[in-house]
């Protein structure tokens, strides 16, 4: 890789610390989410045994594990129990900084490069949240820098750490959070032919030092933990590929807000869900086109590689979603879980712009990342993760609820999204005189949380409201 | 202490008169072994050498105390002296210093769960029933006991025999103590085969994942036989190997012997034979004859003893199997199938992939599990690229051959040191792969981290019984949290007398119950009082009756001859014959006949419903079931009275003076009859008739019910009863 410092590497370093810092002010300022409380609860918190006697769907094990091993070191706090996915969040922006200067070293498709996958506010959002998806992510980057790596000409390439480590990354990712599955296999489907193609490595050499590592890491964190998985498990997901892009397009462009650079933001998901559905369909059939043509003709280059593998892998991605849903009925990815959809397209759509060598095709390409980035910056916000944007005031709540209560004994129910939020907090700040929080919305208690269908009850009971927001609501029962 | 003392004793002596056998022997042979390796070989060559011996002993009833003592003690001085004079052999080079602490604390950890799991009373399920069962009896008898018939005690009781030893001077637990020298010698073996033929860190890799198995584990420190089979066979394979390096010839007599005993051991790995035979003659290609002679002597000398004992015993070479081959009156070839079909199959298993999770994480439905890095099977194929991995890749599948026909996890134990060296050998060049597998296998399989994710019924060690084996905890208390039925053990042995018997309908802890106890489903006799048993209660009531009518014949002969083919048994109640409206009454002049089962044809013509005769196989066209009259009789009717079976399609025929059958109708009247009143009676008191005074009965089963609500009619007594189980005297 080029050393020499331009503009374009000293605005994309920057870029990257700006998002990093801000990462870490969202892990150690926002409230904690409901998904991320009940991880901590049912996974981090209980003995080690409880990892292993059973399975749910909401155990990202990689990231279980490191949280568990940090909260022995740390006391209980958003931070600390996010430290793990902050840390990886840091991995994944090293990764993208390595893929893009590798990838297209100096210049405004870098920057694009680095902008598109830094910046994209539902990355952001895994990049400090307390899950596995930004985990996943950055080993599942990593992966691909190791891999570009390998398959770089001698003497740089063919080096076998590098297929190692490419192995051990892809294995991690698939521990990290199993929805990745899909592009890890698909990536190491396209690694395996790229490197029979090319005659680099014989077969067996790839099959011991990538194959057999991947499937060692992610057996050794994966199999005990999942022993008890039942396909009844894997429930979350969309019905159709149209929900899944439409939830990306929601996710990406109108992540808290609905300001936008286009007209009649409603009108405009309706509008963008079909285009990126059928954008990223031709996208996936041109990359795979300029995949096999590189694969035929040969050609040698960092750029040529990464559009072999990261076509390859959109395309065979997408045909394992449908494979896996026809056949076996697993839902295809929705909001969170379609995560690599950001990266990967992105990461093709420059790959083959580079390729083109057409400057036409470049422009577009990054006037389109530039509009794209825009929408991105638009929806900035530290507040808030945008698929729990209800929690986003949850502290603020249970402070009401401190004042109010003081050092009385209490018992508190709640919505069944806030319970495990409350329950954190009473662990977090160590309120003894709370009761366990329990999932209800009637019967004896002092204080009752609400949110979502359950805020129609302020209305039909006597409650004395503590704490009311858009989302949340923190009330008495009214003795008068 | 007293009697762990006396464990302790028990098995050592068996142990070291194993090994001195051994040594000795291979002091003829001048095998060029390490050291190790001639340890272990010795071992398992003594012990098919004990074993041979101690078959002798039996067949003459002198396996006694004195013999087992003084000439186990000759055998230890004599190989001792010899020993003296033995230039010392060399060993193995040093292997990774990492990879031998780390095999040597995985190995120290295990064994001792596993040491004191063997050193507790000794509370197996096969253990307690039929392995120590019989080897009680041998120890009671001095030897074989003929007149005692259980499809169990007609198998190789090759191991039985070693247990023999250690059981007459330390018990049930000794016998466990012997079992646990062969999983302890396993390990070693493998790590043996790592360092002779240049993978040390693969074998010490493979007698990890191997030894931590935890069915390995449970069944390794019980009295079983399935690890020793699985050192024989691994044994036979590994001088197999070396013989193909070196063609010393004498190796072949010490193939030939391990392999016999593989048969001894256990039919299912009896195959070693054939597979060992055809691999000698195909590798030899000088002096194939002489080869193959020098293998297949001692192999033989280990099989036929068994062999002939059956042939002679039962009139089946190969019981309690291939009885369709080789009828006889002891086992019936539909009770074989009936066992067999049962053993086959995965019982709560919906989904094929269920198999390999259930097998190596799971263990409530396969009857134990053989621990996670197995799951990882398939990288074996990695190891298809080395000589050495074809050739345990191969093994292991035709060791896997016997789990089809028995779905316990326990019959894969013979492959998986194959599987685990071809993983190893596999992955063997995968950085961190090897330690980081062995290391997670080591605590996924350590009992406590074990029992927060298998199933919480599968077969296992849970708990290190330490106060249990050290003698702390009361023997009986222990035992009954295995065997709850074992509460009536004083009631049965006070109530029946020495040489009564006892009906169960399954089996029991026969080895902690001093009495003969019929299993339904173990000899003729079970399944006859189990069909009696239910005969007034079941499906299978008598309640059809098919009249035959034809012109007035004069017949020294009849027959009544089935014309179709089902799967289903055949079964007659009562068969009759009339003439002119009246039953000719049987005499003792005739003489009844019947194929197949021609042995209990009598049950047709005993006047009794709660009897029948029964094919007790797969009716099939030609099965026939007759009356010789001693003399020409009168007579124009038959009735077969039975339950109505639909496949069934009989038809009459006579013997006639030109000397052959001829048929006279297939055409019945069919009706329905109702059975006579009495019959619980009746069954009970075919039981009595047949030497069984009691009853044991377990809540869940059939008859429990019905013996609970009716004992009048039966003519039962409840004497005692106990968690779940209950125990009849037949009045």
């Amino acid at each position: 890789m080029e050393r020499d410092s331009t503009a374009s590497t000293k605005t994309a370093r920057a870029l990257l610390w700006a998002v990093f810092g801000t990462n870490v002010y969202r892990a150690a300022t926002q409230s904690i989410t409901t998904d991320e409380a009940f991880t901590y609860s049912h996974f981090v918190h209980p003995r080690w045994s409880a990892l292993l006697g059973s399975y749910d769907a909401n155990n990202h094990v990689l990231n279980t594990l490191l949280a568990k091993i940090g909260l022995t070191a740390l006391p209980l706090t958003e931070f600390a129990l996010r430290l793990p996915s902050l840390l990886c969040g840091g991995l994944y922006l090293w990764a993208v900084w390595r893929l893009a200067r590798r990838a297209f070293g100096n210049g405004a498709l870098f920057l694009a490069a680095v902008a598109l996958l830094a910046l994209n506010p539902l990355v952001l959002d895994y990049l400090s949240a307390a899950r596995g998806y930004g985990m996943a992510l950055a080993l599942w980057t990593w992966a691909l820098n190791f891999m570009l790596e390998y398959l770089a000409p001698p003497p740089a390439g063919g080096r076998e750490d590098a297929l190692n480590l490419a192995g051990l990354c892809l294995g991690l990712s698939l521990a990290a959070n199993l929805s990745f599955a899909y592009p890890a296999v698909a990536l190491a489907a396209v690694f395996w032919v790229t490197l029979a193609r090319r005659k680099q490595a014989p077969a067996i050499l790839v099959a011991e030092r990538f194959l057999a590592t991947a499937i060692g890491a992610a057996f050794l964190l994966l199999a005990l933990p999942m022993a008890h998985a039942e396909a009844g498990n894997f429930y979350f997901g969309a019905h159709t590929l149209r929900d899944t892009f439409r939830s990306l397009v929601v996710l990406s462009f109108y992540h808290t807000r609905l300001l936008s650079v286009l007209p009649r933001p409603f009108e405009a998901v309706e509008f963008l869900e079909p285009v990126l559905r059928i954008g990223m369909g031709l996208l996936a059939a041109a990359a795979l086109a300029g995949a096999i043509r590189i694969l035929k003709t040969g050609k040698p280059g960092t750029g040529p590689t990464l559009l072999v593998l990261t076509g390859g892998s959109m395309a065979l991605t997408f045909l394992f979603l449908v494979i896996a849903h026809r056949g076996f009925g697993i839902p295809y990815p929705l909001n969170r879980t379609a995560l690599y959809f950001i990266p990967l397209p992105a990461l093709a759509a420059l790959a083959l712009a580079a390729q083109l060598n057409w400057k036409p095709a470049t422009a577009a390409a990054i006037f389109l990342s530039a509009l794209l980035c825009g929408q991105y910056l638009l929806q900035a916000d530290v507040r808030l993760y945008g698929e729990w944007r209800g929690e986003a005031e949850s502290k603020a709540l249970v402070q009401a609820l401190m004042d109010d209560a003081g050092r009385r004994s209490i018992r508190i129910a709640a919505s069944d999204s806030e319970e495990p939020v409350l329950n954190f907090y009473r662990e977090r700040y160590r309120l003894r005189n709370w009761a366990p929080v329990e999932r209800k919305t009637s019967g004896d208690y002092d204080y009752f949380v609400l949110s979502g269908t359950d805020l129609g009850l302020l209305g039909q009971r006597r409650f004395r409201v503590v704490y009311r927001d858009l989302y949340l609501a923190l009330a008495q029962p009214s003795h008068d | 202490m007293a009697e762990i003392l006396r464990i302790l004793f028990g098995a050592g002596l068996t142990l070291a008169t194993a090994w001195g056998l051994g040594s000795l022997l291979l002091r003829r042979l001048h095998v060029p072994f390490t050291r190790l390796e001639a340890a272990l070989f010795s071992f398992l060559a003594g012990s098919a050498c004990l074993s041979f011996f101690t078959f002798l002993l039996c067949t003459v009833h002198q396996a006694r105390r004195g013999v087992f003592l003084w000439g186990g003690a000759a055998v230890i001085l004599w190989a001792a002296w010899q020993a003296r004079k033995d230039p010392p052999r060399k060993n193995f080079p040093a292997g990774s210093r990492m990879w031998t602490t780390l095999f040597y604390l995985v190995f120290s950890a295990f064994f001792f769960v596993y040491f004191m799991t063997a050193l507790a009373p000794e509370a197996s399920p096969d253990g307690m029933g039929y392995h120590l069962g019989n080897v009680s009896r041998y120890y009671h008898n001095h030897g074989f006991v003929w007149s005692y018939h259980s499809m169990y005690s007609y198998l190789s009781h090759g191991m039985e025999l070693l247990f023999l030893m250690a059981f007459t001077f330390g018990r049930h637990s000794a016998a466990a103590m012997t079992h646990l020298a062969f999983q302890t010698a396993l390990p070693f073996l493998i790590l043996c085969y790592g360092r002779r033929f240049g993978f040390p860190k693969v074998g010490l890799f493979a007698a990890i994942l191997t030894y931590a198995s935890p069915v390995i584990g449970l069944d390794g420190a019980s009295a079983y036989n399935d690890l020793t089979a699985a050192t024989l066979v691994f044994a036979v394979f590994y001088l197999l190997q070396v013989w193909d390096e070196d063609r010393d010839d004498k190796l072949l007599i010490l193939i030939g012997l391990l392999a016999g005993f593989c048969y001894a051991v256990k039919y299912t790995i009896g195959l070693v034979i054939p597979v060992t035979v055809i691999y000698v003659w195909w590798r030899s290609r000088e002096r194939r004859w002489r080869a193959t002679s020098a293998l297949v002597l001692p192999a033989l000398a280990m099989v036929l003893p068994w062999v002939i004992r059956n042939w002679i015993w039962l009139g089946n070479p190969l019981a309690p199997f291939f009885n369709r081959w080789f009828p006889n009156p002891y086992y019936h070839a539909g009770m074989e199938a009936i066992y067999m079909e049962g053993l086959r199959h995965y019982t709560g298993i919906k989904h094929f992939w269920e198999i390999p999770v259930q097998l190596t994480l799971g263990g409530g439905l396969t009857g134990g599990l053989l621990g996670p890095v197995f799951l990882l099977a398939p990288l074996a194929l990695l190891a298809l690229r080395h000589r050495h991995g074809r050739r345990l890749l191969i093994a292991a599948l035709v060791l896997a051959v016997p789990a089809y026909l028995n779905t316990g996890a326990r019959f894969l134990i013979p492959s998986l040191p194959f599987l685990a060296l071809s993983i190893g050998l596999g992955v063997a060049h995968t950085r961190g792969l090897l330690p980081a597998l062995a290391i997670f296998q080591a605590i996924a399989c350590w009992p406590p981290v074990l029992s927060t994710y298998c199933d919480p019924y599968a077969w296992r060690i849970a708990k290190v019984p330490i106060r249990a084996a050290l003698r702390k905890e009361p023997e009986m208390d222990y035992l009954l949290r295995h065997a709850p039925d074992l509460v009536l053990k004083n009631a049965i042995e006070l109530n029946v007398p020495r040489n009564g018997k006892i009906f169960s309908f399954s089996t029991r802890p026969e080895a902690r119950i001093d009495r003969h106890i019929v299993a339904s489903y173990e000899s003729t006799l079970g399944n006859f009082c189990y069909d009696a048993m239910l005969a007034p209660i079941g499906g299978e009531r008598p309640n059809h009756r098919q009249r035959f009518r034809f012109l007035p014949v004069d017949a020294r002969r009849v027959r009544v001859v089935q014309a179709a083919s089902a799967a289903v048994f055949w079964t007659v109640t009562e068969l009759r014959v009339y003439s002119a409206g009246r039953e000719l009454p049987r005499t003792p002049e005739w003489r009844l006949s019947a194929s197949p089962n021609g042995w209990e044809v009598q049950l047709a013509f005993d006047n009794s419903y709660a009897t029948r005769w029964s094919t007790w196989q797969a009716m099939s066209a030609g099965d026939f079931i007759g009356i010789d009259f001693g003399r020409p009789r009168r007579l124009d009717e038959l009735v077969l009275e039975g339950m109505h079976i639909r496949e069934s399609h009989p038809q009459v025929e006579v013997w006639t003076d030109v000397g052959r059958w001829v048929p006279l109708t297939d055409t019945a009247e069919e009706a329905d009859i109702d059975p006579p009143v009495g019959m619980r009676r009746a069954a009970a008191l075919e039981l009595k008739a047949r030497g069984i005074d009691f009853i044991l009965v377990s809540d869940a089963e059939f008859a429990s019910a019905d013996l609970r609500k009716y004992p009048g009619y039966w003519g039962v007594t409840e004497i005692a009863s106990a968690n779940g189980t209950r125990f009849y005297r037949i009045d």
